[in-house]
């Protein structure tokens, strides 16, 4: 790979690749999935390139499109933060795939090009949006992707298109306030090149218009990360997709629009202004601790798994908010390793999902009982280890972002966010025993007649992904110090 | 228990006894005995007849509900 | 010989998982190595800190060797060894895996040097036991199981909030002794530990689940557990005087319990946390004779009960029942089991020439200076002992009557893991110089004195004397004694209407309440008209949802809102 262009890869790779889909659709059933995979892999080649150049140097890699320097051209960005971002979805990309080999054609069956096609065209728009230091750049990537996603969620069940038309509509809404946000600061600003923005914004007070762009900008990206109370999208779409494809939008789509909110709070407005100025850290953080627990709340009364672990997901945003609005190292460490740990764990849940709606048909949590753990019995080992990861109990990967929020919180003295992350934890317990206790403990109806189930194991495609992802929330869990040291302290924007 | 056995812990006994009075003959030589005599009927008093009355129940206690 | 330096609990973890891909012939040989290899390590690992990280601001100490851990650790490890003999026949990959985890975890808090490592292998010792409890038996095996989960997950919850209390308040996290001005942070570390010594009134998970675990399960968890929290309070918590009563308390309070219970391994378990009690009163002594004491006596423990327990699996093993009102005349079919046992029962009572002896001499030696009159109280548990563990247990077990109960064979691998253990406990009753040797200071101290041995030989003489009178008494009906876990077990349909139902319906009430009003608002705000429409009045998550309108106009006002806040 030559070194300079590994950046503009990334998404050149996806996009091609988007491209090259239909285009095999008359060769074997199996081309769209090995293209799509051998794409992903490479995806993940080129991140893990820029990443350990941008780490090893200590300096972040420009990339100018077409030789056009900014403020005029676009250029791309790979630095710690994005680079990493980027080497997480494709690595996930990678398992999600891998795991829905067969899925893909045995639930929705005759649409895996589309599925595949739109899959592509996901990746090239999110790792665009990573990647770019141009802020209408990102609007574009961002609509790229949002679209591929509704077409993603569409390709379900039979409520999916009703889902994913209220994705629509409200996913609009908040790219449309963005671009209202991005407008205001082209007005007073005269620039969409993120370094050029941050350069002046830096250097004298902001204006009301300012103000106003910022807030846009944050609240349009919290639409688009499901931030309570603006999620009214997420839990349809997620229950309705079909597994393959909520397994893939669930761990990646809310970190990417996580990102921009990272992008935008730490690097392109004055982080002064913005700690002290205004109260829109501390609305973040209000926004997330509520979420945190009405996510809880309401994942106890479902009575089907992936629409409970879709709440669950708006829960977990939460957290990443909540220590994005702590404003403070620690809080910035705790949301990036949240990050990561949840991409992970909801992944492996999602996964799991999958494998579930493939031998029982559907995610009713009803239909579980102790026969489960008899015929599946390393995948629900898994699903055991992601759900203590979940709840956050040592050593899983799970415990230690938490930890971190609990240590920023009480670096700044706000106890009652620590009263808030315990009782989510709690809220947690209760509703991944509720599973476990079905799985483990609840006996088949009429069990004393039948004999006991045999071993009915998922496919070893779908099984080894699954193993692998829950094996790593340990390795995660065990290596957090490496991680932070070496991967996240580095990314610590300079006001810190 | 055969006479035998009484006689033989008769012997330990006395013998303790006698051990008692050589090493220390201001203390009772008996008191241990009669300590766990005592001790050993209030055990059972406390277990077999306040208990019974108060906290014992069938085995299947917990199972019904 | 220099070893590496790292925490011996890793051989364990190791352990731990190579049981999970070994074939289930060799898994029961191979378990053996494990703690081998511990055993060695130990023995030759020098003193101090040797294994530690930097992790935010303090440092992770994973392997801090002094006397006392080293002692622990040599016990426990060898506990594991003996007991991986005893278990031979044991094809059962999880409680093998989980008997190795829990080992590992027991080691781990041994060796730690800071409470945030300790607090990990605490949580793995939590869990690996609890799936112990559940390799046993039966329904009963599964609910116990996850009692006991619940109680140590709020030990375990109690403690995180006394460590996370300790950081902040800047003390440092390294495990170090605390003085008796107690602050909250220690409170909760203190209260945290004892959910683990079972001491009362936070012990019933022990009698609730360890008579309910497998054969070789109960003898697994009856080692560990408890003893670890022993080493904890030991290392932070000697010389607080609180601890004393407590553990008299303790001692007095299980033993009654004991001359109670029906079901031979209940007896056992009860008298674990009597035991416990001895070590708990002598540790709130704390001079350094004291903490000699408690921890030679836990030692010995570990060694003797696990003996006695190992006699209870051979019976349960046996002949599949443990209640004593259904045992009885066996002794003619074991003969060598009931010989062993009975070296372990006269260890338990303190007689002389055996383990127990030694240690107790040394505890009543550091209460009679210290402790004034609460040495009687110890002196009469020491009579319930001997009434429940060395008469009333093996005479209705082995001896009365016959039961007519049929008698399947037992592996010889069974009395000779009880014989090893047997002869430790000859060996230091005999020679108390050898488990002097283990103390984690020099002991200068003469056991055989007279009136140590007069007390010894006459407590449980009466305790016979009186027995005897009473044998066709004190026998009973199969009943069950209530314990303090009837607060939880009796109470759980009201836990669940109150935390589960009721909290439910709370919340989906919360919702409809939501959901109505958002509606309400702006259907009247599209069309007044609607107000008047039916809203359907049960919750229903999967049908009823707030609109794409309450949606949209949601996003609007925390969008006007936040603005206004902004630049007001």
């Amino acid at each position: 790979m030559t070194g300079d262009h590994s950046v503009v890869l990334i998404p050149v790779i996806f996009f091609t690749a988007a491209l090259l889909v239909p285009l095999c659709r008359r060769g074997s059933r199996r081309w769209p999935y090995w293209v799509a995979l051998v794409s992903s892999l490479l995806g993940v080649a080129a991140s893990g390139e820029a990443l350990w150049r941008t780490l090893s140097t200590g300096e972040a890699i420009h990339y100018h499109l077409a030789g056009w320097r900014p403020p005029m051209g676009i250029e791309l960005i790979a630095d710690p933060l994005s680079a990493f971002f980027c080497l997480l979805i494709t690595v996930v990309t990678v398992f999600v795939l891998w795991h829905g080999r067969s899925l893909v054609e045995s639930e929705t069956p005759g649409k895996a090009v589309p599925f595949y096609s739109c899959v592509m065209l996901l990746l090239g728009g999110l790792s665009g949006i990573l990647l770019t230091g141009d802020l209408f750049n990102l609007y574009v990537f961002l609509e790229i992707s949002s679209i591929a996603g509704y077409a993603l969620v569409a390709i379900g069940d039979k409520r999916a298109p009703v889902a994913s038309f209220r994705y629509l509509i409200l996913g609009t809404i908040g790219a449309s306030l963005y671009l209202l946000g991005v407008g205001f600061l082209f007005m007073t600003v005269g620039s969409l090149n993120m370094g050029d923005i941050a350069s002046v914004l830096q250097t004298r007070a902001m204006s009301p218009v300012e103000i106003s762009a910022l807030l846009l900008i944050v609240l349009g990206i919290g639409v688009k990360m499901a931030l309570f109370p603006l999620h009214g999208w997420l839990v349809d779409a997620y229950t309705h997709a079909s597994s393959t494809a909520t397994s893939l939008i669930a761990p990646i789509g809310t970190k990417v629009a996580a990102y921009v909110l990272i992008r935008a709070l730490f690097y392109l407005f004055d982080t002064d202004l913005v700690r002290e100025g205004i109260p829109v850290m501390n609305a973040l953080a209000v926004m997330g601790a509520v979420g945190m627990l009405w996510g809880g709340v309401l994942a106890m009364a479902q009575t089907d798994l992936k629409r409970m672990l879709a709440f669950s997901s708006v829960g977990h945003v939460g957290y990443i908010a909540l220590g994005i609005g702590l404003a403070s190292p620690l809080g910035f460490i705790a949301a990036v390793l949240h990050t990561l740990n949840h991409s992970v764990m909801k992944a492996v849940l999602f996964l799991i999902c999958g494998s579930l709606r493939q031998k029982l048909g559907d995610n009713a949590l009803d239909s579980m009982n102790n026969s489960l753990r008899l015929r599946m019995p390393w995948t629900m080992a898994a699903f055991t280890l992601a759900a203590i990861s979940m709840i956050g109990l040592p050593p899983t990967a799970g415990f230690f972002s938490k930890w971190y929020l609990v240590l920023g919180s009480l670096e700044q003295g706000k106890w009652h966010w620590v009263i808030v992350i315990v009782l989510s934890s709690l809220f947690s317990v209760v509703y991944f025993f509720r599973v476990l206790e079905r799985v483990y403990l609840r006996p088949q109806e009429g069990a004393e007649e039948e004999p006991a189930p045999a071993r009915d194991e998922s496919r070893p495609s779908m099984l080894a992904p699954v193993l692998i992802l829950s094996a790593s929330l340990l390795l995660l869990g065990l290596g957090n110090v490496m991680i932070v040291n070496h991967l996240i302290r580095p990314m610590l924007p300079a006001g810190f | 228990m055969k006479l035998v056995g009484w006689i033989f812990l008769f012997l330990i006994f006395a013998g303790t006894v006698a051990a008692q009075y050589w090493d220390d003959p201001a203390k009772f030589p008996a008191y241990y005995f009669v300590y766990g005599l005592l001790g050993c009927l209030l055990l059972l008093f406390v277990t077999k007849v306040v208990a019974k009355k108060s906290i014992m129940r069938k085995e299947d206690y917990y199972d019904r509900s | 010989m220099t070893v590496p330096e790292f925490s011996p609990a890793f051989w364990f973890l190791a352990g731990a998982v190579a049981m999970l891909v070994l074939p289930a012939r060799a898994r029961a040989s191979a378990f053996l190595l494990f703690p081998l290899a511990s055993l060695i390590h130990i023995w030759f690992l020098p003193t101090g800190v040797l294994q530690a990280y930097a992790y935010l601001d303090h440092e992770l100490i994973l392997l801090r060797v002094d006397g006392f851990s080293r002692g622990f650790g040599l016990a426990f490890s060898l506990a594991a060894l003996v007991i991986g003999i005893f278990s031979l026949r044991v094809t059962d990959r999880l409680q093998q895996t989980a008997a190795l985890f829990y080992a590992g975890g027991s080691i781990g808090v041994t060796f730690a040097g800071d409470f945030f490592t300790l607090l990990i292998f605490w949580e793995v010792m939590a869990v690996a036991s609890a799936m112990i409890i559940w390799a046993g038996p039966g329904r009963a095996a599964a609910g116990a199981g996850l009692r006991y989960l619940i109680f140590h997950l709020f030990g375990g919850a109690l403690l995180l909030a006394g460590i996370v209390l300790l950081w902040h308040g800047g003390g440092g996290l390294e495990i170090r002794r605390f003085d008796a001005a107690a602050s909250p942070a220690v409170i909760l570390i203190l209260l945290g530990v004892l959910v683990n010594a079972a001491m009362p009134p936070l012990h019933a998970w022990l009698p609730d689940s360890y008579p309910k675990a497998g054969v070789t399960g109960s003898i697994f968890l009856n080692a560990f557990t408890t003893k670890v929290a022993v080493y904890v309070l030991i290392q932070c918590f000697a010389g607080w005087e609180i601890l004393m009563w407590a553990g008299c308390f303790m001692a007095l309070y299980a033993v009654c319990y004991a001359v109670m219970a029906n079901d031979i391994r209940l007896i056992l378990s009860y008298h674990i946390i009597s035991q416990v009690g001895y070590m708990i009163a002598v540790i709130g002594v704390g001079t350094e004779f004291a903490l000699s004491a408690a921890s030679l006596h836990a030692y010995n423990n570990i060694i003797y009960k696990t003996l006695l327990f190992m006699g209870t699996g051979v019976v349960l093993h046996a002949v599949g029942t443990t209640r004593l009102t259904d045992l009885g005349g066996l002794a003619r079919r074991m003969p060598l089991v009931v010989a062993l046992y009975m070296i372990g029962a006269f260890a338990i009572s303190g007689f002389p020439l055996f383990s127990g002896f030694v240690s107790k001499a040394m505890i009543l030696e550091a209460m009679g200076e210290n402790g004034g009159w609460l040495v009687h109280v110890l002196l009469l548990a020491a009579v319930g002992t001997f009434l429940s563990v060395g008469i009333k247990l093996p005479y209705y077990t082995w001896f009365y009557r016959e039961s007519g109960l049929e008698v399947k064979p037992y592996p010889a691998h069974m009395p000779l893991a009880m014989a090893i253990l047997a002869a430790a406990c000859l060996a230091f009753g005999m020679v108390p110089g050898w488990l002097f040797a283990w103390a984690p200071s020099a002991v200068e101290f003469q056991p055989y004195s007279v009136y140590q041995v007069v007390e010894a030989l006459q407590l449980p003489l009466a305790t016979f004397v009186a027995f005897w009178f009473f044998r066709h008494k004190i026998l009973g009906e199969p009943k069950i004694a209530l314990d303090l876990d009837w607060f939880y077990r009796k109470s759980a349909p009201l836990w669940e209407t109150l935390f589960i139902t009721r909290v439910n319906r709370v919340f989906s009430a919360t919702q409809d309440i939501l959901d109505h009003w958002t509606e309400k608002a702006f259907a009247f705000a599209r069309n007044p008209a609607r107000l008047l429409r039916e809203v359907p009045d049960r919750f229903d998550a999967n049908l009823q949802r707030a609109d794409l309108g309450s949606n949209v106009g949601l996003i609007l006002v925390v969008v006007v809102l936040l603005t206004l806040l902004s630049l007001w």
